[in-house]
């Protein structure tokens, strides 16, 4: 543990210098219907662009960033909602003072055309964000017909500022998109509002209902188990109940975890495949070597490992780390599997915007 | 819709002769406000092939409604004969716009007068409400279901119109939506898409009715 601590460190000087460079730049729908359907799916053309492609170079103004959430949406296009990234009218150069740093950004997907939104070097949701002292979080969402609704967390920094674990959500709430505008609606407070754990921090549905995966995992500090929690389809507005072990309950307190595993960090991103349940992670995030493919045949488990995928920190060694491993089921079974990377030192990631940008894989399970 | 009152007074007019006619009285709890917009008795169809000996004869009780919808410019998209349009969706595109937006109600019936803040509590305005809450748009603290409307309902409204990619006035005009009682599946485009939308457009059911949808001039 103690190498952990010491990277923890390590990281948190890194994001410190990061931090330096920001503050200089802030001185400047399954029933297909006619006009919706519920695809669950990303659409066949996704696997071999975004593998080799998406996200491995500038889009738009996006130069890097990290942990892309997706939402497939009832058009066949892909909402991806991104935290952390830099913006640049020159995207393939080097993070500069030309660069924007935003708290999150959306990328929209159309076959093998990826767009980001114009949000005017400002963040995708910005009301109410203070750069550096309170911002926004997505995390898994689900469609409602005209809308998508997004589990999002509140970020508070509790720290001296700077690119470090120096923060920790305060409370989750539910964005509510209109994803043929892709404007954002509404920011309510969720029912299930508290943060230990966040419920929603991955969402999965089956016809009938969302499920809510809590984990407390939010960099700030680490956890080992995962819980969930749910609501009738899509209906993320609504009070949810939780998994008691043996039955949904309404008080959250009776939640148990449906997996634990790892020594600091195990964050379960599920998502529903055919008639099975697939979640991944990565044991101990930053400090985890391998993603795990987990399998159930309920959203409450129990989970059994299906296969460990070794992952390499884009530079091979320690300079950088990996964590949020996501995937999603391509239309020919396999598995789009993803995660995050970043670099502990302010200065590579500075001259080299490309460590900062996610790894794309398939995967065969 | 129209206020409830004289409304109710037509419609017992038109409850025996129908309930006399559909000749099911006895079984069926007949809403009188589901008869409100009736505007031809059930049907009886028979058909007759010429190739073979068998006589099939369908009948038909549904009773027939004409969901006016406010519209004006050329078809841009039609659902497919045997699309199914659930609450929150519109029944056709003009214009690249969406128009007739289906909202679940008790009864199937037009949307006929003007609904913003001010408007006169009613049964149109708690269908409204209902389908926005149920619809997502609005929580039941944000918007009670009370036939009131309120500052959270225009919103509320406002947010489905910008859903949809319509024009969003936070306001309904009579036509902007239409009332059914379940699910509507397309059984026949009366129109034609980049034509001028006029006249029945579409021709659909739900689970207890069939429904012709009409662009009111």
């Amino acid at each position: 543990m103690t190498g952990r601590i010491d990277r923890r460190a390590a990281l948190a000087v890194g994001v410190g210098g990061i931090a330096a460079l920001i503050t200089s730049r802030t001185a400047g729908a399954d029933m297909p219907t006619w006009w919706l359907n519920n695809r669950s799916t990303l659409p066949p053309s996704v696997s071999s662009h975004l593998a080799q492609q998406a996200f491995a170079q500038p889009i738009g103004a996006w130069q890097a960033g990290d942990i892309p959430h997706a939402y497939p949406l009832p058009d066949d296009r892909v909402l991806w909602l991104l935290n952390d990234s830099f913006l640049s009218d020159s995207p393939n150069g080097r993070i500069d003072a030309s660069s924007t740093f935003v708290r999150n950004a959306a990328i929209v997907q159309s076959g093998s055309a990826m767009e980001l939104i114009d949000t005017g070097r400002r963040s995708f949701a910005a009301d109410g964000e203070s750069l550096y002292d309170r911002w926004w979080w997505f995390h898994g969402g689900e469609i409602d017909g005209s809308l998508l609704h997004v589990v999002t967390t509140e970020m508070t920094r509790t720290g001296e500022p700077g690119w470090a674990i120096n923060f920790e959500p305060t409370s989750t709430w539910i964005t509510t998109i209109a994803w043929r505008t892709m404007s954002i609606l509404r920011m309510r407070p969720a029912m299930a509002g508290a943060v230990e754990p966040v419920y929603g921090f991955s969402v999965a549905s089956d016809d009938q209902w969302t499920y809510l995966f809590g984990n407390d995992h939010l960099y700030g500090r680490g956890t080992t188990e995962n819980r969930v929690a749910r609501v009738p389809r899509g209906k993320l507005l609504e009070r949810p109940t939780y998994w008691d072990g043996a039955s949904w309950a309404d008080d959250p307190s009776a939640a148990v975890s449906v997996l634990t595993s790892g020594t600091y960090a195990c964050r379960l991103n599920v998502i529903r495949a055919g008639s099975r349940w697939i979640g991944t992670s990565k044991d101990d995030e930053f400090f985890g070597t391998h993603a795990t493919i987990w399998t159930a045949d309920q959203p409450t488990g129990p989970w059994t490992a299906l296969r460990e995928i070794p992952i390499d920190t884009k530079t091979g060694d320690d300079r950088t780390c990996t964590y949020d491993v996501m995937a999603r089921r391509l239309d020919d079974g396999r598995l789009l599997v993803w995660w995050s990377n970043n670099a502990y030192e302010e200065a590579l990631t500075r001259n080299d915007p490309s460590v900062y940008r996610p790894t794309f894989t398939i995967v065969d399970v | 819709m129209t206020p409830r009152n004289s409304r109710a007074l037509a419609v017992s007019m038109l409850t025996v002769s129908l309930l006399s006619m559909v000749g099911c009285a006895a079984e069926t709890d007949v809403d009188t406000a589901l008869l409100a917009n009736a505007v031809a008795l059930p049907t009886a169809t028979t058909t007759a092939t010429t190739t073979t000996t068998t006589t099939t004869t369908t009948t038909s009780l549904m009773p027939e409604f004409v969901l006016g919808i406010a519209a004006a410019g050329n078809v841009t998209d039609l659902p497919a004969v045997g699309a199914v349009v659930a609450a929150g969706q519109p029944l056709l595109e003009v214009d690249g716009a969406p128009v007739g937006i289906v909202m679940q109600a008790a009864t199937t019936e037009t949307l006929e007068r003007t609904l913003e803040l001010g408007a006169a509590d009613g049964d149109d305005i708690e269908i409204v409400e209902r389908n926005l809450v149920d619809l997502g748009y609005a929580t039941a603290d944000e918007v009670a279901v009370d036939g009131h409307w309120t500052e959270a309902t225009t919103a509320a409204v406002a947010d489905l119109q910008e859903s949809l990619g319509s024009t969003s006035t936070g306001r309904l005009e009579p036509g902007d939506v239409v009332f059914v009682d379940a699910d509507v599946t397309i059984t026949s485009q009366l129109a034609t898409i980049g034509e001028p939308a006029s006249g029945h457009v579409l021709a659909a059911s739900t689970s207890t009715s069939d429904v012709i949808v009409q662009v009111r001039s």
